[in-house]
């Protein structure tokens, strides 16, 4: 069978590292009779870029004379139908909710492959489970990483997100409300923000936020339990900030991901979903609905998914790896 | 940018056997023998609001790339191949030539002259002679019924100028400004009709004209070893030049270098080597 993968895998940023990951896995799983050729494509301007490993340059200088399937590992603005080759769609979405023509495109599609429960709840409900697959993947722990010394934080329990500022601001803030009210009848906790568009006017911005917010709760701590800080999109940093904290907030308001929340999970830690939150309705709450239609998550709800986080059951939907929807 | 252009492009560049091409003119002849190869080529002027996808885009000028990769290539993500016709402008410094190299690392180049290779030095570079069609019948050199045609391709108003100079002097002179109605086939009866061909822009025109049995004038030095091409540097002299063609039949001229066309610059070599480059074009994957 031969397979060809179209994807961001070469974008520096968070799409990316998941694509990269995925076709770094088929790769490594790739039965020796099969061929897997690969792609990218870039799905942002000026985007940011990144070398790749000898698997993925192997699949790039790949090519046969006939494919069996297309894998479009994508946006819905990028999706193309494929006449004559089995066509399946890994999408790349944000929490923004789908336009009607966006969907139109997918009916095209024979399968939609799903990294996330988020996703596979949206597609599975429009276009059935027959044709919705959450699939699971595995990613690689590097050996030898150290955790970020975080001194004074270093023995407090340990929330943390991670995700471009410019892509999440309504969300960042809302969460830095969240945590306030959340934090202000518990000691010794506090939340990282790892910002991987890496701008130190955007953390300022924030710390001001920050500041004021405690000051207008009328909420004084003696230190600070919201620390915004600069982080590489590379696989080490990625990797030290996931060691280095406890709770990770799978939010990201840009991408619906399941790149980092694999690696919080492999990292043993807890993991706050958009499944875990509610959210202000459009009916108590209108100013407070953000430009991709997603409200902002309620404190209570925060502190609830903060308590319920260690008794949190694995997802009931079944996932399938991978490599057996292709190969198998 | 559009990305389900860009979908199509990656896909099908993989998906589809056929080779599609987007092509930039170089106002010249070889357009005309370009046009000629097995692939499906589309002018870029014409292309921009197409639907079509393409696997790579063919450029004869190195000009975009002297400040970044061209803008265009970023946003239709399918690789590129540039082609060099002539030697580094007078005016182009070291810099000038660093900065290209740089940007041109990853790019596929093919160079039409040894001469043209040397002195652009670029890594990454293919020599491929250029391949002119020779017509079956040529008309004799003697039997032609007009004297003198001059190439005005790229519109220079110098060369309108030396066209009126020349016809106030010799009747049976005319100026021609572009081929794009004409085939392959009727720019070549067209130019048998001429005994002379002047043309100050390019070594191609002249190897094809050369093909169509014509003596040419050129206004500068190329190494394409033609006997029958005169270098004139100063067309003060160019009616002594004429003068002297008119009244010598240069038959076996034209017949050694007809001959040295079928070999030196035989179309079939050109079009096996261009090819297997554009067959890798098509092949390789691109990157930013």
């Amino acid at each position: 069978m031969n397979t060809f993968y179209i994807g961001p895998y070469r974008q520096k940023n968070l799409t990316g590292c998941l694509s990269n990951s995925i076709i770094e896995y088929l790769a490594a799983k790739k039965p020796s009779s099969e061929t897997l050729t690969a792609r990218p494509i870039y799905l942002e301007k000026n985007a940011k870029t990144r070398d790749c490993g000898k698997a993925i340059v192997d699949a790039e200088k790949t090519l046969v004379d006939n494919y069996d399937l297309v894998i479009q590992n994508s946006t819905l603005e990028a999706l193309v139908p494929i006449p004559n080759v089995k066509n399946y769609f890994m999408p790349i979405t944000s929490n923004k909710n789908f336009s009607n023509e966006e969907l139109v495109t997918l009916h095209n599609c024979d399968k939609i492959l799903a990294d996330n429960i988020f996703d596979y709840s949206r597609f599975s409900s429009i276009f059935g489970e027959q044709k919705t697959v959450l699939f699971d993947y595995d990613v690689k722990i590097p050996r030898d990483i150290n955790p970020i010394n975080l001194g004074l934080y270093n023995h407090m329990q340990k929330l943390y997100f991670i995700g471009d500022y410019a892509k999440n601001i309504e969300l960042i803030k809302s969460l830095v409300v969240s945590f306030v009210l959340f934090s202000r009848s518990r000691e010794n906790i506090c939340i990282f923000f790892f910002l991987t568009d890496q701008n130190t006017s955007s953390i300022n911005e924030l710390k001001k936020f920050s500041e004021y917010t405690y000051g207008h709760l009328k909420i004084t701590n003696s230190i600070t339990r919201t620390l915004f800080l600069n982080a590489n999109i590379e696989e080490e940093s990625i990797n030290q900030c996931h060691k280095s904290c406890d709770i990770f907030l799978d939010l990201n308001d840009d991408c619906r991901n399941s790149y980092n929340r694999k690696y919080a999970e492999a990292y043993g830690n807890y993991v706050i979903g958009l499944e875990d939150l509610d959210f202000f309705s459009i009916a108590t709450n209108n100013g407070m609905i953000n430009e991709n239609g997603f409200s902002t998550p309620t404190p209570i709800s925060l502190m609830k998914a903060m308590e319920n986080v260690t008794k949190k059951q694995n997802a009931e939907i079944s996932k399938n790896k991978l490599e057996t929807l292709i190969w198998n | 940018m559009e990305l389900k252009k860009i979908s199509y492009n990656i896909i099908n560049k993989v998906l589809d056997k056929n080779i599609r091409i987007l092509y930039e003119d170089h106002n010249s002849l070889f357009d005309k023998i370009f046009l000629t190869l097995d692939y499906y080529i589309v002018n870029r002027n014409n292309a921009l609001e197409s639907s079509f996808y393409y696997d790579m885009q063919i450029i004869n000028n190195y000009f975009p790339y002297l400040n970044s990769r061209s803008h265009f290539i970023y946003e239709n993500q399918f690789t590129d191949l540039v082609l060099f016709h002539e030697n580094p402008h007078g005016s182009f410094k070291k810099e000038d030539k660093l900065i290209l190299a740089n940007n041109l690392r990853t790019t596929e180049k093919i160079m039409f002259l040894d001469s043209c290779n040397k002195s652009w030095s670029l890594p990454n570079s293919s020599v491929v002679h250029y391949g002119v069609p020779v017509s079956e019948r040529i008309a004799d050199f003697v039997s032609r019924p007009k004297d003198v045609l001059i190439l005005n391709l790229k519109n220079n108003n110098q060369v309108a100028s030396l066209y009126q100079h020349i016809k106030n002097k010799i009747d049976k002179t005319d100026i021609v400004n572009s081929f794009s109605d004409q085939s392959l086939e009727e720019v070549q009866q067209t130019l048998q009709n001429y005994k002379i061909v002047i043309d100050v822009d390019t070594p191609i025109n002249c190897l094809f004209a050369t093909a169509c049995g014509c003596t040419t004038i050129i206004n500068q030095t190329f190494d394409t070893r033609l006997e029958s091409t005169i270098t004139v540097e100063d067309f003060r002299a160019v009616f002594v030049v004429i003068d002297k063609i008119l009244k010598n039949n240069m038959q076996d001229t034209i017949s050694r270098d007809i001959d040295l066309i079928k070999t030196a610059y035989n179309y079939d070599n050109f079009r096996s080597k261009i090819d297997t480059i554009i067959r890798k074009v098509k092949s390789e994957t691109f990157v930013i």
